[in-house]
């Protein structure tokens, strides 16, 4: 349950034995079914998840009812809504599991204390928040400056597994296109090979 | 709108089962009853469906994956089983409540020594604690949790930590 935990912080920070079982403790560990929620809209987000197993996605909803994908979280990724977690402000995105997932949740005060006890972690979180930072910034720079293909290579370039995983309409509201845009451009992608 | 809680509910007596049974279904909850045998709530369970339509009820015999995938813990078992489902559940109930509801009024406060013992990093809660045991301490959003859950099952005499 806690491998791929250690995998992905040790491959930023060093941690004893000790540090390790330490922040084991603190973990909530918890099954998720397909479809079932983490986080709605309107709630406090009370955690941020690890994914051990499964894949989650990150979504709002505008005022004509449709959806808008901001994340994906697949096993190794963390998701949470910092605004949210960090404030106790009500959250405006859901998270949800595509998959029937495993997630070890961490509440704030318990991230607090994990913070005070391995002083090591504040590095860790520094640099999650960091590539976190990065990421939403090209996202952002995709978004105003791509056009739809360059954005769906760049997906499949960069995760490459997701194509399998991932229903098409999700995949077409995370780029911002259409479904029928998603199916023209893969179809124009396909004549080319 | 909140995210639906799930609360697992452990327990091999038939009379304690219904009766939290019946009275969880109430609130909005998805409810994952736990037993080795499952056959004796068949019943339950399509009763449960007629009286309260809007209720989840799953009966499943894994004590382990009902613990994974709740939010909250209720145990109502004797002396003899906890030791088994402490060791099932240790892995998958880190930082997560258990409500000790027991059969047994003489050996409800052994129960929450031990629990408290064999999960330290669970956050257990049980009626007439008077183990020497530190108390549990319980977040806001835990508090309210485990409040509306006692409300529901008409548990009055829990101790919170600012009781100790």
């Amino acid at each position: 349950m806690y491998e791929l935990l250690y995998k992905k912080i040790t491959e930023t920070i060093s941690l004893t034995n000790e540090e390790f079982a330490c922040c084991k403790t603190l973990f909530l560990p918890k099954k998720l079914r397909k479809r079932q929620y983490l986080l709605q809209e309107g709630d406090v987000c009370k955690y941020t998840a690890f994914v051990t197993n499964g894949v989650l996605r990150s979504y709002t909803i505008d005022n004509k009812g449709t959806e808008h994908i901001l994340q994906f979280a697949f096993e190794g990724w963390w998701m949470g809504d910092l605004y949210s977690f960090l404030k106790d402000e009500p959250s405006t995105f859901n998270m949800e599991a595509i998959e029937d997932c495993e997630l070890l949740l961490i509440t704030k005060p318990s991230w607090e204390l994990l913070l005070e006890k391995v002083p090591a972690f504040e590095r860790y979180f520094r640099i999650l928040i960091q590539n976190n930072l990065i990421a939403t910034q090209q996202r952002l720079m995709g978004n105003l400056s791509e056009t739809a293909e360059e954005k769906y290579i760049k997906l499949i370039k960069n995760y490459p597994g997701c194509l399998l995983r991932i229903p098409q309409h999700m995949i077409a509201s995370y780029l911002g296109i259409t479904r029928e845009t998603l199916s023209r451009i893969r179809g124009h992608m396909a004549a080319r090979k | 709108m909140a995210v639906k809680k799930v609360i697992a509910v452990i327990t091999s007596d038939n009379q304690v089962a219904v009766n939290t049974i019946n009275k969880l279904a109430t609130g909005d909850y998805r409810i994952l009853l736990i037993s080795k045998d499952k056959n004796p709530f068949t019943k339950l369970a399509v009763n449960v469906k007629k009286n309260y339509p809007k209720a989840e009820l799953i009966i499943q015999d894994c004590a382990k994956d009902g613990c994974w995938e709740a939010d909250i813990i209720i145990l109502a078992i004797d002396t003899p089983e906890v030791k088994e489902v402490a060791v099932m559940m240790k892995e998958v109930a880190i930082q997560k409540i258990i409500i000790i509801v027991n059969v047994n009024e003489k050996n409800k406060e052994n129960i929450i020594a031990e629990m408290k013992i064999l999960l330290p990093h669970s956050k257990i809660a049980g009626s007439l604690d008077s183990s020497n045991t530190s108390p549990t301490v319980f977040e806001n959003a835990d508090r309210q949790d485990l409040q509306r859950v006692l409300g529901l099952l008409n548990i009055e005499d829990i101790k919170y930590p600012m009781d100790y």
